[in-house]
């Protein structure tokens, strides 16, 4: 199995399967703009990712090195479900904020379209249901809004409903 | 580092993701987010117009954001125009635009005084008033609306005792048409182009749609209808070549099967054929004759009618198969499925079905009809089970009107599947104690289910390999404890309510709801479980 070598910003090198590494569209990318196909010594570096986080993103590419290919359309409003997360990546997405977060940078810099609607349905997932109040405590937000533009988004809101959605 | 400083497309394509009330409590989070959420807001959000917006006129007029989708339910005409004035003025432009609870003499007055504000939508969503009109009864009309700009109709009528309107709706461009009346139909609605119209949902009880569309409708790829008589219009059905999602519900299936099986379409991957009431008309379908008129079928949902196997079924692409009250005069019901993956059947189906290369189905749910439920597992189900070593999932419901019991001495022993369902069952708590033999279980579900503890009334039976349980509505009879009596792999967490004495009734929170609200009958996956 030919393998590349991506190196994490804090400079640890990974072995990883050219198969496996391919889940990222910006290393595929790179690795036909450099020609780098048929070179398996070169080392990709990987400046925004650190080994901790690139660690957890090769063995979520790992388990789903078999799926089929990103679905163009898994961006339509009618599919965007965030109940439909496998027991593993469920299992693979308890983790700390701190590294959800480095995740959804990673996933969106490497472009793994998988990985990234994983990532923001988690995030999402957390958010349902909450206040304002709980969301910002959650996610350690300070308001900036000041009182009376606070006001005018409640009112708007307030006229504002869900159109609903003829699938076709 | 921290979500503060997420930047704002990642941002945008999480909020995407949450459903309208929590994106409306994300647009107060900070002013960020209020940015982020704002735009998926007037995406998926539609401004809403009562006789009450009469008084709060300025709010109109200062709203920051710019909406394209109008909501009218503003029956008072004085109100309508001031109001409609202020709207043209600070919304100039919209897309959708919904008129609810009018009677169409009005819509009319509507259309024809903004004609020039109301041509620009690309969605048009009328909902017909339901009582009669205070006005006097004019004299027919025949009203004409000109939508150039129109991908979307959506029309929904209802009891009106009035005297005969039609309506011509000329639009071009209309690719989506949804249609529902209730009662009497005493509207007439016209579409004279539907050469670009891909999509027909309608429910209707009287007027047929085929005389609403006038034009070619070769371009049809999705029909969705409900039809309650049985005299049905064949060239519509045959004129449909490009179609790959059919489903009728009917009251009468005679002519309507005689036509389907004359049909060629190619591209058809899901067929759906149920039959609401099965005594006016069964109709017959030939099995052989379906796989020939459609070669491409994936998913395949018949219901109350009859069926003939004609032949052999050879090489099909179908990879969901769900019958149901389906009577078949074979004895043997031999099929060559390659690729299905999921089957829903009931029993007097799966005793006959012999199922060829079929390597790759998964998920088998049996509906049982007999109140012997031991007898049929151990000669019907087990060993269809044991036939297929791929099955992953296997669902059993009994009948829903008479829920039989599992006994204990089924001999249920481990089949190697990871997902057991439970539907209209007495289940035992003996029984339930030998599916701690069962190693590859992962998942439970039980619904309208009672366990029964009788003969074990205080032991907690602990299956380590699950990892999760669904209980909806189910009752525990004959506990002297006060906990659940099962317990699954190292987290367990179950909602119960104690009741009168020693019964526990469990049900699992409401299903979260979908994300975006989408109307009946849209849904493209079928439910092998619904009946």
């Amino acid at each position: 199995m030919p393998c590349i070598q991506l190196q994490s910003s804090d400079g640890e090198i990974f072995n990883v399967e050219f198969e496996i590494a391919m889940c990222s569209f910006t290393i595929k990318t790179m690795m036909v703009d450099l020609d780098l196909e048929d070179n398996c010594e070169e080392v990709v570096p990987l400046t925004n990712v650190d080994s901790n986080i690139l660690r957890k993103i090769l063995q979520w590419a790992n388990y789903h090195k078999d799926d089929p290919e990103a679905n163009p359309e898994d961006g339509k409003p009618v599919d965007r479900r965030t109940d439909n997360i496998c027991e593993w990546d469920q299992e693979f997405m308890k983790v700390d904020q701190q590294t959800l977060y480095g995740l959804i940078k990673a996933a969106n810099y490497l472009d793994i379209r998988g990985l990234m609607a994983l990532t923001c349905k988690t995030v999402a997932n957390m958010m349902k249901g909450k206040t304002e109040e709980q969301m910002r405590k959650m996610f350690n937000i300070q308001n900036d809004l000041t009182p009376e533009e606070e006001q005018q988004i409640r009112q708007e809101n307030e006229w504002c409903e869900e159109v609903e959605i003829v699938a076709d | 580092m921290d979500f503060e400083s997420l930047p704002m497309e990642l941002l945008e394509e999480i909020l995407a993701y949450l459903c309208f009330e929590s994106l409306k409590a994300a647009s107060l989070v900070c002013r960020r987010w209020y940015q982020a959420s704002e735009k998926l807001i007037i995406r998926y959000g539609q401004l809403l117009i009562t006789d009450a917006a009469a008084k709060r006129l300025d709010e109109i007029r200062n709203f920051e954001r710019s909406y394209q989708a109008l909501h009218y339910i503003v029956n008072d005409w004085s109100n309508l125009q001031v109001i409609t004035a202020d709207c043209i003025r600070r919304f100039p432009k919209i897309q959708n635009l919904q008129l609810d609870r009018y009677f169409i003499e009005d819509i009319y007055k509507f259309y024809d005084t903004y004609r020039f504000w109301v041509e620009q939508c690309e969605s048009f969503k009328v909902m017909l008033a339901m009582n009669q009109s205070s006005s006097p009864i004019a004299k027919p009309e025949n009203y004409e609306l000109s939508l150039p700009n129109l991908k979307t109709l959506q029309w929904q009528g209802t009891s009106y005792e009035r005297s005969q309107r039609s309506v011509t709706i000329n639009a071009p461009n209309l690719e989506s048409v949804c249609i529902d009346a209730m009662l009497n139909w005493s509207v007439d609605v016209r579409i004279p182009s539907c050469d670009r119209i891909k999509f027909i949902r309608c429910w209707l009880r009287q007027e047929p749609i085929y005389s609403m569309l006038v034009g070619n409708i070769f371009n049809v790829e999705t029909l969705i209808m409900y039809i309650d008589d049985g005299n049905f219009n064949k060239r519509f059905l045959l004129s449909m070549q490009q179609l790959r999602y059919l489903k009728l519900q009917l009251k009468n299936a005679i002519n309507i099967l005689q036509y389907v099986q004359m049909m060629q379409c190619d591209n058809l991957n899901v067929l759906s054929i149920t039959n609401e009431v099965p005594d006016t008309g069964r109709g017959t379908l030939y099995m052989a004759t379906i796989f020939n008129c459609f070669r491409n079928l994936e998913t395949l949902e018949l219901g109350g009618i009859d069926l003939i196997v004609n032949g052999a079924i050879q090489d099909t692409r179908l990879k969901f198969l769900k019958l149901y009250d389906v009577s078949c005069p074979s004895k043997v019901f031999s099929m060559n499925m390659p690729h299905l993956e999921v089957l829903s059947v009931p029993e007097n189906i799966l005793c006959k079905l012999k199922l060829d290369e079929c390597k790759q189905l998964k998920e088998l749910h049996v509906v049982l009809e007999s109140s012997n439920s031991k007898e049929t597992l151990k000669r019907t189900v087990i060993p269809f089970v044991e036939g297929h070593n791929n099955l992953k999932k296997l669902s059993i419901s009994s009948s829903k009107h008479q829920t039989s019991s599992i006994e204990d001495n089924v001999d249920f022993k481990d089949l190697g599947l990871e997902h057991l369902e439970l539907r209209y069952f007495d289940v035992s708590i003996v029984f339930l104690q030998t599916l701690v033999k069962w190693e590859l279980l992962k998942r439970l579900k039980l619904a309208k289910c009672s366990i029964n503890c009788l003969s074990a009334p205080f032991i907690t039976t602990h299956l380590p390999s699950v990892q999760r349980m669904t209980l909806d509505h189910v009752e525990v009879m004959n506990t002297s404890g006060t906990d659940f009596p099962l317990m699954i792999g190292e987290v367990c967490e179950i909602h119960y309510e104690k009741k009168h004495g020693s019964t526990l009734l469990c049900s699992t929170h409401q299903p979260e709801n979908r994300n975006r609200r989408i109307s009946l009958f849209t849904s493209g996956r079928i439910d092998p479980m619904a009946f």
